[in-house]
């Protein structure tokens, strides 16, 4: 079979899989304790205000055609308006998709490059100084939680150092937005030309992906360690240094064995990142998904949820169909 | 004896630092090996022959390390190279064949990257067709019919014995003088053996190479060793022409060895017990448990390596304190 067909087979999957996810997240959501025409109508609200409400939400339909109109305007491409802003799901999540993506992304290069960097090096010098010291370094990094880092990273380079910005988003509160074309500022900023916006959002960028990067790179610096020692004393490491083979080259063919085990982890936490960077998210007000879905989580937006879970869903899935893509192309072995 | 040997061996110790204590696998061990011969070295596992082998090439890891000896290729001691001259020797002056040739080959490259990645590292740069050209005479040379194709697929497209070749093949694209195997058809069916081992005899006592077997199969030895090196508990307990140590083993391991290969007709003797921890090493000789000759004189003081048979035709030696007359007289061994 080929690679072709591979991809095709898959891609053909995926809406079966997010049918599924949606039909699960919809009776999961119908178990959540709490009416959501109350938190809207506040506590001071009288019956029949609440009725109304519930009456307008459409909130007093049986299951199944609540169901069935939900999949069907899904179907269409309309996820819905938020039950409080009224602002339409697909919209938002259009706008906030990408900035977690950019976010997220960013967070994972600098995570992957520090994490191999010290895992590399702590299973080449397994049981001796450095390997104590980037264990040391890893445990350091794994045990601050990701907000307690971001705290500090706010604190000290912007409040002391005054080296980057202000955590207020993507851009400061002065800055004109340029154009949205993919919604990645970065890139958007290039095609517009405007070199200075670029650099402001890289600015804002700095913090929150540093944030995250420093903390999941110990992650990926433990997986990086315990594969790596693993290869390092495999018979073909063996087998390449006696044949002579300058040590680099010795450790990049122990890496080669690694890799495809430290890929797959970094999707898996690609995936986990895309709602779990909400802490992240909401310290430095950066407009992203995460946030967004858990106020609405706790505002009971069932529009809003359904349509986070079902976006999280597709780039989990679409990822996790590069990543077979991927390895297929790395690694002769690998049959499909 | 005249002119010097190839490689010399000697007094290398190569110890281990466990959380248990120090581990001496390879214990003040001297070998030699002339050009045109084929050396086996022989033991059960753990007896540290394979440690050996590495410690030779400089290829013991930490927590490992060789702590004495002398390693001479050559004339040149191998032990006080720095790690970039040695690194220059492996591959070049010694070529070294793994035992599993699926677990050598990287999986990932095409054959023909690892012969140009080979040549590239003691040769400096050298160009793609140049490298495949030398590699299609070298897979030629040890048999492999349609070379292109193999260096244009993937080692776990070979079959074993294809494998196999491919990994002899790249340790001597840069015409090593001193092979080193490692087990080499350990892994591989007993037909397929044979072909190997008769291509190594053949790279060896044709082209005037020298030859390290490290096996456990004392059929291989009697079969193709001009020489062997019985290996015990990290120490050399006997060496000899292998004819003449089959004939006349002179210590009561070897004889326990040879008796334990099954032959038609006999029952198999086996040898009871096990091999000392390299941990609390015993004061006396370390067979002294497993041994039927043992004598008081085993238990209080190691024995040393001393000559055996001064009647023989070559160089004998054995590390024992019984007679090696004694040891070898009922010895129902004929090879």
């Amino acid at each position: 079979m080929s690679l072709f067909k591979l991809v095709g087979k898959r891609l053909l999957l995926i809406p079966v899989s997010l049918f599924i996810l949606v039909s699960l997240s919809f009776l999961l959501l119908e178990l959540m304790p709490g009416n959501p025409a109350i938190t809207i109508a506040g506590d001071f609200a009288s019956d029949e205000e609440i009725a109304k409400i519930e009456a307008s939400l459409g909130l007093n339909d049986p299951l199944g055609a609540r169901y069935l109109s939900y999949v069907g305007s899904v179907v269409r491409g309309d996820l819905g308006r938020s039950f409080f802003s009224n602002e339409p799901v697909l919209a938002e999540l259009s706008e906030r998709l990408p900035a977690t993506m950019e976010l997220v992304i960013l967070a994972l290069i600098v995570a992957g490059i520090v994490g191999l960097f010290l895992g590399v090096l702590g299973a080449y010098y397994r049981g001796r100084k450095v390997d104590q010291i980037t264990r040391g370094t890893v445990t350091l990094f794994q045990s601050i939680p990701d907000f307690l880092m971001a705290l500090l990273l706010i604190f000290f380079l912007f409040y002391l150092w005054s080296v980057a910005p202000a955590p207020v988003g993507r851009l400061g509160f002065s800055d004109v937005a340029v154009d949205t074309t993919t919604g990645f500022l970065l890139i958007d900023t290039l095609i517009a030309g405007d070199v200075n916006a670029f650099f402001v959002a890289g600015q804002h960028l700095f913090l929150p992906v540093l944030a995250l990067g420093i903390v999941y790179a110990a992650y990926f610096g433990k997986t990086a360690r315990s594969t790596m020692a693993i290869a390092l004393d495999s018979t073909q490491v063996e087998f390449a240094r006696a044949c002579g083979l300058p040590e680099r080259k010795v450790v990049y063919y122990a890496f080669l064995q690694a890799r495809t085990p430290i890929l797959t982890y970094g999707a898996i936490l690609f995936g986990a990142l895309i709602g779990g960077a909400a802490i992240i998210e909401t310290i430095f007000s950066w407009p992203g998904v995460g946030n967004w879905a858990l106020s609405a989580i706790l505002s009971l937006d069932i529009p809003v949820i359904q349509g986070f879970i079902l976006a999280a869903g597709f780039v989990t899935i679409t990822l996790f169909l590069l990543l077979d893509v991927l390895i297929v192309l790395l690694d002769p072995r690998v049959r499909f | 004896m005249s002119t010097p040997r190839l490689l010399d061996v000697r007094g290398v110790v190569a110890s281990y630092d466990s959380a248990r204590g120090i581990v001496k696998a390879v214990n003040a061990v001297s070998f030699s090996a002339d050009r045109r011969e084929m050396v086996g070295i022989v033991g059960e596992s753990g007896c540290g022959k394979s440690a050996t082998i590495r410690a030779l090439l400089g290829l013991i890891r930490p927590p490992g390390k060789v702590v004495a000896g002398e390693v001479l290729l050559d004339g040149q001691d191998l032990l006080k190279m720095t790690k970039k001259e040695i690194r220059q020797v492996r591959g070049d002056k010694i070529g070294f064949v793994a035992q599993n040739p699926f677990a050598a080959l990287n999986p990932i490259y095409k054959i023909h990257r690892q012969f140009h990645n080979v040549i590239k590292a003691h040769e400096g740069r050298s160009s793609r067709r140049s490298t495949r050209k030398r590699a299609v005479e070298m897979l030629e040379a040890v048999g492999i019919p349609g070379p292109e194709r193999i260096l244009n697929g993937y080692a776990h497209e070979l079959s074993g014995g294809m494998a196999q070749r491919v990994v002899i093949a790249l340790a001597l694209i840069l015409d090593p003088e001193l092979i080193v195997a490692d087990e080499p058809t350990t892994a591989l069916d007993v037909t397929i053996q044979r072909q190997i081992l008769d291509l190594l005899r053949r790279k060896t006592v044709d082209e005037g190479r020298s030859l390290l077997l490290v096996t456990h199969d004392l059929g291989v030895v009697a079969q193709y060793c001009d020489r062997v090196v019985v290996m015990y508990a990290g120490k050399v307990v006997e060496t000899g022409a292998v004819s003449e140590v089959f004939a006349r083993p002179a210590h009561p391991y070897t004889r326990g060895l040879l008796q334990s290969v099954p032959r038609r007709g006999t029952k198999v003797q086996t040898l009871e017990g096990r091999v000392p921890s390299l941990i609390d090493y015993p004061p006396g000789c370390a067979f002294a448990d497993r041994c039927v000759f043992v004598i008081d004189r085993c238990r209080k003081e190691v024995p040393e390596l001393r000559p055996a048979f001064a009647d023989g035709g070559s160089v004998r030696e054995v590390r024992c304190h019984v007679n090696e007359q004694e040891v070898c007289a009922d010895a129902t061994v004929n090879s």
